[in-house]
């Protein structure tokens, strides 16, 4: 389904449900996928994704034709997950270190948890990132997005994005060798 | 462990759910939209409802029981803030018409328009009142 169908239907007042629709249809599982990644709780990620469409829905008559739907909705998304982080820190007053340890005793329970020691590792090593150096490689790594496209959710520029990967790329590779 | 290269070496997320989980996610997407659009037809009412029906019930309240030790529930819905009790009645089922019920002018209260037009207030005076009430009403849309 291209976007530019959806945005379509959503900028007609009479098919603005169809559009939503369509949009909720080809976005829950990317959405899902990565606030699931930056949150690692089904749980947490399965309110955040409804609350990203709720806000979605409620910002649908200010979008515009011109922006793109796909950058609109991941900035919504990232937007949620750094806020739900934040706000984890700020509940317990832990620093994030603390909130990384308990993201990867998540890990540990193996609730919806599968995958090899490998995958394992490297989701406990992306976890000693800093949260938007996580971002960053999550989006690049296992979505596969463009510097670019990265930079419009993130508002970062591209110089910055790659130098931030490439560092992650670094560190996570020395922390599964070195563990 | 061996050196690996995250450049050549693709690792797939460990993360699981159900197979139905995501025809499931999307109705229940579709749900919670459906509840957001009935709030927002209720809360403007509810709104405008809310602030005049604490008063009465924290005058009778006052007027009836001025010396209790034990604070009484006026007082208790007096130390809210509105947006606590704003999302107090987002997850109630209680509407404007639960609440006129416990209103002694209920047609009053549920015509909203000519109740503020009833209400004598200065701006000094309601100011007064939003302050001891910690209510945070947006002026400029009365």
């Amino acid at each position: 389904m291209e976007d530019s169908f959806i945005i379509s239907k959503i900028l007609n007042e009479d098919t603005r449900d169809y559009g939503f629709n369509l949009l909720v249809k080809a976005y829950q599982e990317r959405i899902y996928w990565h606030v699931r990644k930056m949150v690692i709780d089904h749980d947490d990620a399965d309110d955040l994704t409804q609350t990203v469409f709720i806000k979605v829905w409620k910002g649908l008559t200010n979008f515009r034709a011109d922006s793109k739907l796909y950058t609109w909705i991941y900035r919504i998304a990232t937007n949620e997950c750094l806020n739900f982080l934040n706000k984890k820190k700020r509940r317990f007053f832990v620093p994030i270190n603390d909130v990384a340890a308990e993201l990867s005793e998540k890990i540990d329970a193996g609730d919806g948890i599968g995958g090899d020691e490998i995958q394992i590792k490297l989701q406990k090593a992306i976890l000693k990132l800093p949260e938007k150096q996580r971002l960053v490689f999550n989006m690049k790594y296992f979505d596969e997005m463009k510097f670019d496209e990265i930079s419009e959710i993130t508002g970062t520029s591209t110089g910055a994005l790659k130098a931030s990967y490439h560092h992650a790329v670094k560190k996570i590779e020395d922390f599964i060798t070195n563990d | 462990m061996k050196k690996i290269n995250l450049e050549k070496q693709k690792i797939a997320a460990p993360f699981q759910v159900s197979e139905d989980y995501f025809d499931k996610l999307e109705s229940r997407i579709q749900d919670r939209v459906r509840g957001d659009r009935k709030r927002e037809v209720y809360l403007p009412v509810l709104k405008w409802a809310t602030v005049p029906t604490l008063l009465v019930i924290f005058a009778i309240g006052y007027l009836i029981i001025p010396n209790q030790e034990n604070p009484s529930s006026s007082e208790l819905i007096a130390q809210l803030s509105s947006s606590e009790i704003l999302d107090y009645l987002e997850y109630t089922d209680i509407n404007e018409y639960d609440i006129a019920g416990i209103s002694g002018s209920p047609d009053l209260l549920l015509d909203g328009e000519d109740m503020i037009e009833n209400i004598d207030l200065e701006n000094n005076d309601l100011d007064q009142i939003l302050d001891q009430f910690d209510l945070e009403l947006n002026i400029e849309e009365i």
